[in-house]
């Protein structure tokens, strides 16, 4: 069979057929580690510390992140974490081989995943894009150093990289006992038809929409240095990933009488505008006129009735009635906002894809009530402003720390 | 009435500011004339500048997007007195745009076009070379935006010699007994830019002698920038090897029909006088300091028959001096830069190479 794969780590180099099947032999053999075992704990550690050494790594805000995500207090509540999870009378024990194939254009997800199934104490293949941007050659780099000091570990471990190929595709889901599609409804359709093992089982990230709720009244209730860092937050949450993550809010819902909606409104984007001028980097005509096309076309052919230009990085269009535009979106700053009187009156509209509601000004209770309300339909996140890409062991609904690991019921003899 | 006025004026002898006074009465009862005829255009105007009418500059003017004519029929006549609708082949898209274009409109786009490149021409129709092929103009009422251009320009000459086959193939012996009947006088010669550089140039056999044409080319640099061809590049080799000494560029587009925007001497593209430039900067959106590159946003008189009379275009540009131009120039002199771009985008979804394929 015609194959091309470039194993990334360890020992990097091109692979044929056979150099593929000798490595995929030694990943599936043996697998006896435990959960949070000395080595993966030290490893974190290092890793972490390595990134925030690194000249060139510590000034990537994506790599920088990671690295706080998995030093050693973050990592030891982890553990703590997966301890206190596992089900009465069970011991939680790794579910074996994980084969991972994240997403190729967020391209540090990789991380987070590959990480907690590390910790779970599996065995791992993870599939990376062809088109990777630096900050992930640089990450592998450091991985690479760090795997290198601990063998046993490594062993373990093995990054690739292959085009569309769904015949190497099938040869390491051959060998998996889970495998972790991130990557939207196309991918997770394509690689489901992909056969699995009998006994293993799939974990899919399909496209995802997220929104945010905002109390019109504490927004006004805030001073003025609170509501730019209200905005300052929110920026995080709207424009990183260029607003095309699952988790970056689409819609602002403000709840509260419509006049005090307006007021909030027109005070809360002044704030936002001003912070993504400040920090919003390099903007790209492709990008605002790809917005402008986007933002008439949904005048013409959705209830808008207001458009709002901040500059050329924040677009805000008004909808009269709630319109499910889930499928045709557009990232860059592109905000719709609605007026509802209370957020029971959103709850019509939460459908299945609904991810995150990014959330400000609502108490406990409400928020609680709420979710009580969800049912089935969506929402499988609520997050105060500033923190809707802070990734969480629990994701779109399915809690990782179980799903890499596997519950061995022990029942003992009276 | 203003459009009138403005047509027989020479180009560029009103400063910018006069310029404004003139033109934001019109463009702004333009508007008026679209908001009430063009239900589409009504609600975009009201979500997006319903204060028009008081509007102060002609940057505070409602402006559409030019993609927005892929996804939108956009007209402000009745089906029946549409005589022709335009479609451009887009450069980014299977998408095209069509332009919906009445006896009037066609009419005003006429003598708008004629005042521009009147002056360069002189009173008297020239002979022609019509650097395209035959093809192009032979279905009227289902004209391309290239056939449009051809005819359009083609009132302007006489004798028209079609210099290409209907497979692009140069016609070199036509091309010869033309120059041989008329190559002594000064003749016209009309092209698309690319066309000019890609079919007519490459095919040009030594030894032909356009040293008396005036050489009009529009459609942009946009097919050729894979050849890195600039306009320095492009007059030099049409000045060695077709003798061709003047060589005028315009910029314009089907969607804004009367948008005509002439290469000056200076090598600079300025505006009609019953039209306007705006380059608005990216990050604010704001209009530009001269010297700043940005979004070009065109504005024009003619079209009564469809909304393009205020377009924000894909195109970055520059403006680089208003009301300095040689000889006391008014108004703003500018260039094309090229296409805006999009970076690629990021995000969680359309992932690992895979949903593309």
């Amino acid at each position: 069979m015609d194959m091309s794969v470039d194993i990334l780590l360890p020992d990097a180099g091109p692979a044929d057929a056979d150099a593929l099947d000798r490595r995929l032999a030694r990943i599936g053999t043996p697998l006896g580690r435990e959960p949070f075992a000395g080595d993966a704990l030290l490893f974190c550690e290092r890793l972490s510390a390595a990134i925030l050494s690194d000249p060139v790594a510590r000034r990537i805000p994506d790599l920088e992140a990671f690295a706080f995500w998995i030093r050693r207090k973050a990592i030891e509540r982890l553990a703590t974490r997966f301890a206190d999870g596992a089900p009465p009378g069970t011991i939680r024990l790794p579910r074996g081989v994980i084969l991972h194939l994240p997403p190729g254009n967020a391209a540090m997800m990789f991380a987070y995943g590959w990480i907690l199934a590390l910790l779970c104490g599996n065995h791992n293949i993870v599939r990376l894009s062809r088109r990777r941007p630096p900050e992930v050659g640089l990450l592998l780099r450091l991985i690479g150093a760090e795997l290198s000091r601990l063998p046993d570990l490594a062993r373990g471990q093995l990054f690739l990289s292959y085009g569309h190929d769904d015949q190497i595709t099938a040869r390491l889901s051959a060998v998996c006992d889970l495998r972790a599609i991130w990557g939207g409804d196309d991918t997770v359709n394509r690689i489901r038809s992909i056969a699995l093992p009998a006994q293993a089982t799939e974990l899919t990230f399909a496209d995802r929409f997220s929104m945010a709720a905002f109390q019109a009244n504490a927004v006004l209730d805030l001073h003025d240095e609170n509501c730019a860092a209200l905005a300052d937050r929110f920026f995080n949450d709207v424009f990183l990933f260029d607003q095309m993550a699952c988790a970056s809010p689409r819609i602002v819902v403000w709840v509260g009488e419509p006049s005090d909606c307006r007021a909030a409104a027109g005070r809360f984007y002044q704030d936002l505008a001003a912070v993504a001028g400040r920090k919003g980097g390099d903007f790209d005509a492709g990008t605002l006129c790809a917005k402008l096309s986007y933002a008439f076309r949904s005048i013409l052919d959705w209830p808008v009735s207001g458009m709002r230009r901040y500059g050329g990085r924040l677009l805000v269009l008004t909808l009269t009635r709630f319109h499910d535009f889930r499928s045709d979106v557009m990232g860059g700053g592109t905000l719709f906002e609605i007026d509802l009187p209370g957020l029971d009156s959103l709850l019509p509209h939460v459908r299945r894809k609904d991810q995150t509601l990014v959330h400000f000004g609502f108490s406990d209770q409400e928020l609680r009530r709420f979710v009580g309300q969800l049912g089935g339909r969506g929402f499988d996140r609520l997050v105060p402003a500033g923190q809707a890409l802070f990734f969480d062991p629990v994701w779109d609904g399915q809690d990782l720390l179980a799903a890499f690991s596997r519950p061995v019921s022990v029942l003992c003899s009276a | 009435m203003i459009l009138e006025t403005l047509i027989g004026s020479a180009p560029d002898t009103l400063p910018a500011a006069g310029k404004a006074a003139t033109l934001l009465p019109g463009l702004v009862d333009l508007t008026a004339h679209h908001v009430a005829r063009c239900d589409g255009y009504a609600r975009i105007v009201a979500a997006t500048a319903p204060d028009y009418a008081a509007a102060a500059r002609l940057a505070d003017l409602p402006f559409l997007p030019v993609s927005l004519f892929k996804s939108h029929l956009l007209k402000s006549v009745p089906d029946d007195a549409v005589t022709n609708l335009l479609t451009t082949s887009g450069t980014t898209g299977p998408q095209v745009s069509r332009i919906a274009v009445d006896a009037v409109t066609a009419d005003r786009q006429a003598r708008g076009l004629a005042s521009v490149v009147a002056p360069l021409l002189g009173p008297t129709r020239l002979p022609m070379i019509v650097l395209d092929n035959r093809a192009v103009v032979r279905d009227a009422h289902h004209l391309s935006a290239r056939g449009a251009g051809v005819l359009g320009m083609m009132r302007f000459g006489r004798r028209h010699f079609f210099a290409f086959d209907d497979d692009m193939r140069l016609d070199r012996d036509g091309l010869r007994d033309f120059l041989d009947r008329f190559g002594t006088q000064p003749f016209l010669v009309f092209g698309f830019t690319f066309v000019v550089w890609r079919f007519f140039l490459q095919a040009l056999p030594a030894g032909m002698d356009l040293s008396n044409g005036i050489l009009l080319h529009s459609g942009g640099w946009k097919r050729l920038e894979s050849e890195a061809v600039d306009n320095a590049t492009f007059k030099q080799q049409l000045r060695e090897r077709a003798g061709l000494q003047h060589v005028r560029n315009f910029y314009g587009m089907a969607e804004q029909l009367g948008g005509v925007f002439l290469e000056g001497e200076d090598g600079f593209l300025h505006p009609p006088l019953f039209g306007d430039v705006i380059v608005r900067d990216v990050d604010t959106m704001e209009e530009a300091e001269p010297g700043r590159p940005g979004l070009i946003q065109v504005l024009s008189l003619v079209p009564t028959s469809y909304p393009g009379h205020s377009l924000l275009t894909e195109d970055i540009g520059v403006v680089h001096a208003v009301d300095g131009g040689p000889g006391g120039w008014g108004g703003k002199a500018f260039s094309v830069l090229g296409r805006a771009r999009r970076a690629p985008v990021r995000g969680c979804s359309d992932a690992v190479d895979y949903g593309s394929r």
